[in-house]
């Protein structure tokens, strides 16, 4: 609000609100930490403790060692979530490019139906998806999961980098070539730099979604060793049953802490990435 | 160049949405997907009026519920926080930030599960502090308002650092000269909220109503891991109908239905926002 | 498309651009995992298995079975391979896979889908196998008789199961009761639990009310007490809206709304989740389980079926006034999918797994009643591993089936929904059941 004078009262207000919620953000991450760490009998005292009585590592070797959970289900998502950003930035800049410098026949309709055709609810393409997946055996298939993930995110990253490559003149891609570049080296010198920070919060925001994927996952997977992570955790719990918490606990502090670390990591170009794309609106 | 985005939306968005109107007039059964006889209307008739749960009963009104409370929850959260944390003299605001977005971050899966946890009756950390309090513990996810008020705090808490993004950024590009000119014109407080503030950054509001509105309507992975759509039904949202519908029992001609319907109302709904957009965008 | 005009500038950076992408995505290509069957050139037979996740724990009855299988067979390289999953999925995968053409060579299936699963061309026809197969007078007629359907055999029974009275032992003592004197009418039931139900932390009973399967199957055992059945003798007309089916839901209802003994959570409870915290936690005194509720890999309070038989009980379900003594049989078939390109290797595999050297610690150690004669008639001794595997082969002789029906799993869901809106308050159970009815002959109709 860029005001710079407030009333102690009011500062004091501010402050108890904005640390309230943070304290709101972080207890339940808390809550879930400190319950893996308790033995079964002391995660199922009534009422509970609120801090662990001590380190209790064996939740998470259970965890690991289950047929259900283990580390496969985390090697998915990985390969998932980079097939799913390595596909989606070759082709929203492709075509990111291409609504950029050309004008064809039809092309303002065509990038507005790409946009559009996305803000649909997803959920809503379960059954024929479903159904087509199978006539086409792409059903329980790695492909097919991660051909569904690049689609997510084609229409923003479609949008997003169309952005970018708006923003830079084919002048500085021309004046490259006459000092002497390669085609190639004006590519990489000039332009790729100029939108890296679009493509940075592409792969952030596409590496997410293939990550948190679930329903889709859900519905065509179907050997165990495909499964994403998501899914893993839902079947764990059904599998161990919800009174198992301190189970269910050290399974979704495995499932946040490679989240966390990329959240230290990459927080900035995330937030930039939203904020740019909010601002272009 | 184009072609690769162009295939992909056509194979994978427009072709199975075609697919989908074709299977809600037909009787698609898991069990017997080769028998796929052409009925009519039935679909639909069995979504709004057949053996409960059906559209009509509870399905829209939860919806509704669910996408309002979403969308003025996180929005509003979303809002009120940016306001606070945007004011020049507040200390740790990246931190704080940080604080509010990691939850985002999460899949809706795990995000689900740790709240019924935390609402569980016997062990659950929401009725643990109840207690030390001298307050009554509830059964939250056994009772149907709370069961819906529970998800929405859930989604809230997930939620709402997005929003705060988003709007920290409308807030930024509100330029200094505009508080200048304010100040000098001796608007403060809530008159500098409301007749400055507020309708320069509607046009992001919007966009973050949209989002919101979106991801409501999709979700799933949250609602199904804190409720599963109970208890009987007064959580279900029309996502989990439709799968529950399709997957649970077979009935994925009637699913097909649904989404028919979920298309409609987001093309309307789309639209709508879509034209206050492009008003906002003309002025 | 791609003849679009550009400068001749703007041909040099597109094609440029083009080589750049060209190359991204050969360098994503690893992370793009196509296919990997493709490159796999060896001579290995795959027997999948679609089972049940708990039969995993032990290595009983797959593990062993598929050792025994490779020995029958050393000239070719057998790999089995088990794929567990709970019970909704169990279902919804054997009709996917089967259905999208990938299907299992073995499914583990329920009993209660065997109409549907027949019809619907989901497994396959083993009668001239089972014909053939030199072992087939060890299957009991009973379980030869509900394995076939319209004539046709379909698989064997790997196991039944009956519902018995799981009560805990330390709970009782908790609250002054004998530990050793678990209730055998409704109404000792409804005593002993008000004496131990203190909410929010303990209920006196617990029963399914979500909405899954178990909610129809563990009320049926009270609809049979009292004389009930789901459907009519020639299978067309529903009938659990009969007066049993009206008086044993009350029943249950009462025990929510009037006794309060059992908690309303039930009604979001997922299949399985309540039975998890009956036999895992203090949380409830009693609960109707399958088999006797030990767990084979132990939980905090026991390793041991002796640590076990100290702490918790199992028997046979209390009985009505005025009804008789009845409980609920379930179980699983073995069947070959009908997709299967090893059938004969599948069936094979069939009767090594549900045959009684390989599935007897099974029976055991999860409490399951065996479904060959052999081991059929020494169900008794097996006492002497589980404990109160007594209760089992007493409750067996008037245990009854669910139907069999192809509709079954489609009126399912109208039967569930029925009971929970009974449970809930909403409707009277008349009022529910006929409902319920109403829409069950609508579908059987069909």
């Amino acid at each position: 609000m860029g005001i710079g004078r407030a009333s102690p009262a009011w500062k004091a207000v501010t402050y108890t609100l904005l640390i309230a919620y943070a304290v709101f953000s972080v207890a339940p991450l808390l809550w879930v930490l400190a319950t893996a760490l308790k033995p079964a009998a002391e995660a199922q005292r009534v009422p509970p403790t609120l801090i662990p009585s001590a380190l209790y590592l064996e939740n998470f070797r259970l965890a690991f060692t289950s047929p259900v959970f283990g580390v496969r289900p985390f090697m998915n998502s990985t390969l998932y979530a980079f097939g799913t950003v390595a596909l989606a930035l070759v082709i929203a800049s492709l075509s990111g490019f291409a609504f950029s410098r050309y004008r064809f026949w039809g092309h303002r309709t065509i990038f507005l139906a790409l946009i559009l055709a996305n803000l649909m609810p997803g959920v809503a393409k379960l059954v024929p998806i479903y159904i087509m997946y199978s006539a086409y055996r792409l059903y329980d298939t790695r492909l097919g999961l991660v051909l569904l993930f690049t689609l997510a995110v084609i229409p923003l990253g479609t949008w997003m980098m169309k952005g970018y490559f708006d923003r830079i003149p084919q002048e500085l891609e021309e004046s490259a070539l006459i000092d002497g570049c390669t085609p190639l080296g004006a590519l990489a010198r000039v332009t790729v730099p100029l939108v890296a920070p679009g493509l940075a919060a592409l792969a952030v925001i596409a590496f997410m979604d293939a990550w948190n994927a679930f329903t889709f996952p859900l519905i065509l997977t179907e050997r165990q060793a495909l499964k994403p992570y998501t899914v893993a955790v839902y079947g764990f719990v059904g599998e161990y049953g919800e009174v198992q918490w301190n189970l269910v606990s050290a399974v979704a502090v495995t499932s946040v802490l490679p989240l966390l670390a990329l959240f230290v990591f990459f927080q900035r170009t995330l937030v930039s990435g939203l904020t740019r794309g909010a601002i272009k609106t | 160049m184009i072609l690769p985005a162009v295939t992909l939306v056509a194979a994978l968005q427009i072709y199975p949405t075609l697919v989908g109107i074709w299977y809600a007039f037909h009787d698609v059964n898991l069990a017997r997907l080769r028998l796929t006889p052409f009925v009519g209307l039935k679909n639909f008739t069995s979504i709004f009026a057949g053996p409960f749960p059906n559209l009509l009963n509870p399905v829209v009104a939860v919806t509704t519920v669910w996408v309002l409370g979403s969308v003025l929850l996180q929005v509003g959260v979303g809002l009120g926080l940016a306001l606070l944390l945007q004011q020049r003299w507040v200390k740790g605001r990246d931190l704080l930030r940080s604080l509010y977005l990691f939850p985002w971050v999460i899949s809706g899966i795990v995000v689900g599960y740790s709240w019924r946890f935390i609402f569980d009756p016997t062990v659950g950390l929401l009725n643990a502090l109840l207690i030390r309090i001298d307050m009554a513990p509830r059964p939250w996810l056994a009772t149907g308002p709370l069961a819906m008020g529970a998800l929405l705090i859930a989604a809230t808490w997930r939620s709402a650092g997005y929003s705060l993004v988003l709007q920290m950024g409308g807030l930024q590009s509100i330029p200094e000269d505009v508080y200048e000119a304010a100040a000098i014109d001796g608007v403060s407080g809530i008159g500098l909220l409301t007749r400055i503030i507020l309708p320069l950054i509607k046009p992001f509001i919007l966009v973050n109503l949209i989002t919101t509105t979106v991801e409501a309507l999709n979700a799933f992975d949250i609602v199904l891991a804190l409720t599963r759509g109970g208890p009987l039904f007064r959580t279900e949202i029309v996502s989990l109908y439709m799968y529950h519908q399709g997957f649970q029992w077979g009935f994925l001609g009637k699913a097909a239905a649904v989404s028919v319907i979920v298309y409609l109302v987001s093309a309307i709904m789309i639209l709508g926002y879509v034209r206050l957009l492009h008003e906002e965008e003309a002025f | 498309m791609m003849g679009t005009q550009g400068t001749r500038k703007g041909r040099i950076t597109r094609r440029t651009f083009l080589k750049t992408a060209a190359g991204a995505a050969v360098a994503a290509a690893p992370g793009v995992s196509l296919l990997p069957k493709v490159y796999a050139q060896r001579r290995t037979l795959t027997i999948k298995a679609l089972v049940r996740d708990y039969t995993l724990r032990l290595e009983s009855p797959w593990r062993t079975a598929a050792v025994e299988l490779k020995r029958r067979h050393p000239d070719v390289d057998i790999n089995v391979e088990l794929d567990g999953s709970p019970y909704d999925d169990q279902r919804r995968k054997a009709l996917i896979s089967t259905q999208a053409g990938r299907g299992a060579d073995v499914i583990q299936m329920d009993n209660i889908w065997l109409g549907e699963f027949a019809e619907g061309g989901i497994i396959q026809d083993v009668t001239a196998r089972f014909e053939a197969w030199k072992d087939k007078d060890d299957v009991p007629p009973v379980y030869l008789k509900t394995s076939t359907w319209k004539g046709r055999v379909y698989g064997l029974w790997l196991n039944s199961d009956v519902r018995l009275l799981h009560w805990n032992k330390q709970v009782f003592k908790k609250f002054g009761l004998d530990p050793n004197r678990p209730p055998r009418t409704w109404n000792e039931l409804i005593a002993a639990a008000q004496k131990t139900t203190n909410p929010p932390n303990s209920w006196g009973y617990v029963f399914p009310g979500g909405q899954a399967e178990e909610t129809v199957d563990r009320w049926l055992a009270y609809l049979y007490q009292l004389g009930g059945s789901v459907l009519n003798a020639d299978n067309t007309q529903a009938v659990f809206n009969s007066e049993a089916g009206v008086r044993a839901l009350q029943f249950h209802v009462d025990l929510v709304n009037k006794y309060r003994v059992t908690p309303r959570e039930i009604l979001g409870s997922q299949q399985d989740e309540l039975v998890n915290a009956l036999v895992t936690s203090e949380r409830f005194a009693m609960g109707i389980v399958v088999g006797t509720g030990y767990r084979p890999q132990g939980t905090g309070e026991y390793k041991t079926p002796e640590e076990f038989a100290r702490i918790r009980g199992a028997t046979i379900l209390p009985v009505p006034e005025g009804g008789r003594r009845a409980t609920v049989m379930g179980g699983w078939i073995l069947t070959v999918g009908r997709n299967s390109a090893n059938a004969d290797l599948a069936w094979e595999y069939i009767t090594i797994a549900s045959s009684e050297a390989y599935a007897r610690e099974f029976w055991q150690k999860q409490q399951r009643v065996p479904t060959r004669k052999s081991a059929f008639e020494r169900m008794a001794t097996y006492n002497q591993v589980m404990p109160y595997f007594d209760q089992i082969a007493e409750s067996v002789p008037f245990a009854r089936l669910g139907p069999q029906v192809p509709q079954y799993p489609s009126f399912l869901p109208f039967m569930i929904t029925g009971i929970q809106r009974a449970l809930s308050g909403e409707m009277p159970p008349k009022g529910a059941l006929d409902q319920a009815a109403a829409q069950t002959n609508d579908v059987l109709k069909r």
